[in-house]
């Protein structure tokens, strides 16, 4: 500055006190008196109470006159001097107080706090308390759950905490341990009596108002039915189970919603493989597996919010996981999928082969040609006989009539008809069954298998001996044989009787399966219809040949049996070279035909997925798929002799890494495996509980 | 000065850990499936407990709780760390819901402007160090009173020496509302180091208008106007250093408001607690 305004010694300079709430209200002008006001900002001049009033100075003495004695700092003595009465001339004018800043900022400060007050218990008060409060927006299919809620907005469909108030907040954020008992349940302990609740068991509005003896609760009038009481679930993976059905309640917890006796067996297989355990993984990937180790046990079990976290908008993922994430709990751990995962996928080939006997090898090379077969082209294609699903995830084979049937024509490849059996020409009578009987050269086992009850008329061990003695001419037995022959021809005309006739003897055996029999006798008695009057002879013509497969179904699992008649009927029908030629190409496995012409084996726990419909746009199929040399092909020999062949090599995964690189979106570990792999049995019912179906309807057309 | 330059260093090297030790620890808790939400969320409002205890350190002067140098720094770096937790809890997203959003704006309000108290510290205390003399934030208003009644005083002694109302009619048309309060505020605040150039220059256009006894006025007249100049400056500076605080500290006191409502509801409404 060019001219100092101030100076700062101790005896030219006022005293400030910035730190109290009141400085003198003549400070702005200049003429601060030099002393503070009281505490509650009264002017001390007016609140003295000496007489007279406070002065500017005490005159001092000196010689024998008084003197002026203002200080320096105030402009030093005055020319006026004391009056008359040695007092100071002059008095200390009152003024009105000032805040000092530091009191103006408290009281913003005040102000602020009233404010935020305010708002938080306006807010309280308010009928958007839960809006408020609500920490983002749902995802679509919560978010539509959510809004057709009742009173609530939807909360307590997730949350445990169940009414909307700060008190119940409150409480619940400090919630204490289960103490009391379900009236009627003794396996239930709540914390109290009104936390036992009727649990609504299917319907539309499971989880919702839940009354066994009101017709008008929600739970009833949605169709669903108030079971015992329980206790309102008391975490929201509880909750979250109650629409996402994850299999039984003992393994849902654990990892991969697998039981623990898997886990552990996968796991201890794993380790005792003695593998690399951590390869080429990053310092945080390991630092994490060692945060982690043994966290998720059957004593803390993991909960749904670990992994789906809501509220964070509608697009918001909530099944993304990082592969560090995935890692992290698993025996050994790698840094990408092209570098350290496990698998080689050198066993993909035969667990998965379907039940159908084709040999690609033989077919793809002579038989496909264009020259060998105009139908397929010059250049065969995987195509011709496979096509996607309708979700694109499997490669299905046409079928017989797509792929097969151009050249293993029904007609012209399934040999000559099958003898059914002869019957008496004619309006059938006693005289003309005793002539058709004394004709018979041989009877055909269909028709030995349904004339049974001729056994116990003639007392004869089985009908060809009872037929041997008729014919050796011992007495009583034409009449029985002729019953037997003429009620036969009876219930051939009546569908019940020959349903009745058929079952007869198979259910000496085992069980059979009720349909296959009626779709059976239908056939038959179509057959018989449309037939000859003496003699039924059956041929094959279309694919699948219902009548045939019936045969086979009902006789395959007695195809070793006492039965001598069910025996020659399968040998009939089920040997390779048999008139139909089902077991040409269709396994049988023990007691069953697999009729399924690929059908992967589905395991316990499915922990890959494998989507064809991506991949066959950008990769031609043979690059995954290469066929091998008939010898080098995987062999398997059925129990009928069948031999299947595996004509494909394993696939290799540095074929998959093309594309699924470290550096890609495509490399992550969920582009192949889920999380969640419940139970085989489970699978139907995954996300079908009545409470997701009726939400998935009610999302139809719904805008994102 | 050596001093001051060891404390950034220490400080800039104690914000640099403390991110990336919240960046390790925050991708691998998230990757061990740790509950990063709540372990962020309570380091967060353990930093914010202890930067507000530096009000509370200002009003215990007589507890010998280290220098306020010293809390100061610790403010400041620990406060650059709070944005860096803040981030992390939020996920480097802007929160969705009401409260939430509420609570991130005050947190973003609270730094932001005590990131500009930082700046301003830093910038406004040099130039008024290089300016000079510093006066006492609470004498200028009385100092500027005292000048306009200097002024004032000059203009009646030259109506009365000079016998002319040239200086006078001057002061009614321009000073009068100059010396009425701080003016210039926002060039000032903006670098101006004098803003009555202007006012100098049409005063020193007046001079041969006046008489020889004018002149020695007119001259006592611009030293005046330049002192006020100065007060303007300083006033503008140090009550912008001053003023920050009043956004700052209301802010943080809200902000210590929302808080515990948010752990209320984070707990009232958590399925499983870690």
């Amino acid at each position: 500055m060019s001219d100092s305004l101030q100076e700062l010694s101790f005896d030219v300079s006022e005293y400030e006190r910035p730190s109290e709430k009141w400085t003198c209200g003549w400070a702005p002008e200049g003429a601060s008196c030099g002393s503070s006001p009281t505490p509650e900002g009264r002017c001390w001049v007016l609140e003295a109470s000496e007489d007279p009033r406070p002065m500017y100075c005490q005159p001092r003495r000196v010689g024998g006159t008084y003197v002026c004695s203002l200080p320096r700092h105030r402009g030093g003595p005055c020319t006026e001097g004391p009056d008359a009465l040695r007092a100071c001339s002059h008095p200390i004018p009152p003024c009105q107080p000032v805040l000092t800043m530091r009191a103006r900022r408290g009281r913003v400060v005040w102000l602020t706090v009233a404010a935020t007050l305010g708002l938080i218990v306006a807010v309280a008060l308010s009928e958007w308390r839960d809006e408020f409060v609500e920490p983002g927006e749902l995802t679509r299919g919560h978010r539509r759950m959510d809004t057709a809620a009742g009173s609530d907005n939807g909360c307590s469909n997730c949350h445990v905490q169940r009414q909307s108030s700060w008190s119940a907040w409150l409480t619940h954020g400090l919630a204490s341990t289960a103490t009391a008992h379900c009236s009627g349940n003794s396996d239930e302990s709540c914390s109290t009596d009104a936390d036992c609740q009727f649990i609504c068991q299917g319907g539309t509005a499971a989880a919702r108002r839940c009354d066994p003896v009101d017709l008008s609760s929600d739970c009833v009038k949605g169709g669903g039915i108030c079971t015992q009481r329980l206790c309102r679930p008391t975490t929201t993976s509880d909750l979250c189970l109650g629409c996402h059905d994850l299999g039984s309640h003992a393994d849902v917890y654990n990892p991969h919603s697998a039981d623990r006796e898997t886990l552990d067996t996968l796991s201890s297989a794993k380790a005792a493989r003695n593998e690399e355990r951590e390869h080429g993984v990053s310092i945080v990937l390991a630092a994490a597996r060692r945060l982690n180790a043994g966290s998720f046990t059957e004593n803390r079990p993991l909960s749904c919010t670990l992994c789906h976290v809501e509220h964070q908008g509608r697009q918001h993922d909530l099944t993304k996981m990082s592969d560090a994430q995935c890692q992290v709990c698993h025996v050994t751990a790698f840094s990408s999928f092209a570098d350290g995962h496990p698998c080689e996928f050198p066993s993909y080939s035969f667990a998965r082969k379907g039940h159908t006997m084709f040999d690609h090898n033989s077919h793809y090379d002579r038989h496909f040609g264009a020259e060998t077969h105009p139908h397929f082209g010059k250049e065969p294609a995987c195509q011709m006989c496979h096509e996607q699903d309708s979700r694109a995830v499997q490669m299905l084979t046409e079928g017989f009539e797509g792929s097969c049937s151009h050249c293993h024509s029904v007609k012209e490849n399934w040999g000559d008809a099958i003898e059914i059996m002869e019957l008496p020409s004619g309006q059938p009578d006693r005289e003309s069954v005793r002539d058709w009987l004394d004709d018979i050269v041989e009877m055909t086992p269909f028709l030995k298998l349904l004339l049974p009850a001729v056994e116990d008329k003639t007392r004869a061990s089985d009908l060809e001996s009872a037929l041997r003695k008729w014919a050796d001419g011992e007495e009583g037995l034409e009449r029985a044989l002729t019953d037997a022959a003429l009620e036969l021809v009876n219930d051939l005309t009546v569908v019940g009787q020959l349903k009745e006739r058929l079952a007869r003897p198979l259910r000496r055996l085992s069980t059979f399966d009720k349909g296959t029999l009626e779709r059976l006798a239908e056939d038959f008695q179509e057959i018989l219809a449309n037939g000859n009057a003496d003699t039924i002879r059956y041929h094959p013509n279309e694919h699948p040949d219902s009548f045939v497969q019936a045969w086979l179904e009902l006789t395959t699992a007695h195809a070793e049996s006492t039965n001598a008649n069910i025996r020659e009927i399968f040998e009939i029908l089920g040997s390779r070279d048999s008139r139909g030629k089902c077991l040409y190409c269709h396994e049988r496995t023990g007691n069953t035909i697999e009729w399924a012409t690929s059908p992967a084996p589905d395991p316990e726990y499915r922990w890959t997925s494998f989507a064809h419909g991506p991949h066959v746009s950008v990769v031609a199929c043979d690059d995954c798929h290469s066929l091998t040399a008939l010898e080098g092909s995987a062999r398997k020999e059925s129990d009928e002799g069948q031999v299947m062949y595996w004509n494909f090599a394993p696939i290799r995964k540095d074929k998959c890494v093309a594309c699924h690189d470290r550096d890609s979106a495509l490399g992550s570990c969920l582009e192949c495996h889920s999380y969640h792999v419940p139970k085989r049995s489970m699978r139907t019912r995954l996300f079908r509980s009545p409470a997701v179906s009726f939400y998935s309807n009610e999302l139809e057309g719904y805008p994102d | 000065m050596i001093a001051m330059k060891a404390r950034r260093i220490v400080g800039g090297c104690f914000v640099l850990f403390a991110t990336i030790i919240c960046f390790l620890g925050y991708v691998v808790a998230d990757s061990a499936l740790c509950p990063v939400d709540y372990y962020s969320g309570w380091s967060l409002l353990a930093i914010i407990l202890v930067l507000a205890l530096l009000n509370a350190r200002k009003k215990l002067l007589a507890v010998p709780l280290g220098s306020a140098v010293m809390w100061l720094g610790v403010h400041v770096y620990l406060g650059v760390v709070s944005v860096v937790v803040f981030l992390f809890h939020v996920k480097w997203s802007a929160p969705n819901g009401p409260l939430e959003a509420t609570l991130a704006v005050i947190f973003l309000l609270v730094a932001g402007t005590g990131f500009a108290g930082l700046l301003l510290s830093r910038v406004l205390a040099v130039r008024l160090s290089r300016r000079g003399d510093e006066v006492i934030f609470e004498r200028i208003p009385g100092f500027t009173n005292g000048l306009r009644r200097r002024a004032q005083r000059l203009v009646f002694e030259s109506v009365k020496t000079g016998a002319s109302v040239t200086i006078a009619d001057f002061y009614q048309l321009r000073l009068a509302r100059y010396f009425s309060r701080p003016r210039y505020v926002v060039g000032y605040l903006f670098g101006l180091t004098s803003a009555s150039h202007a006012l100098l220059s049409e005063l020193g256009s007046l001079n041969r208008y006046l008489s020889e006894s004018e002149r020695p006025i007119r001259q006592e007249l611009e030293r005046v106007i330049q002192q006020k100049d100065e007060l303007d400056f300083q006033y503008t500076l140090q009550a912008t250093l001053k003023y920050w605080l009043f956004v700052h500290i209301p802010l943080t006191y809200s902000l210590l408001l929302f808080v515990p409502l948010h752990v209320l509801v984070v707990y009232a409404f958590s399925g499983e607690l870690p």
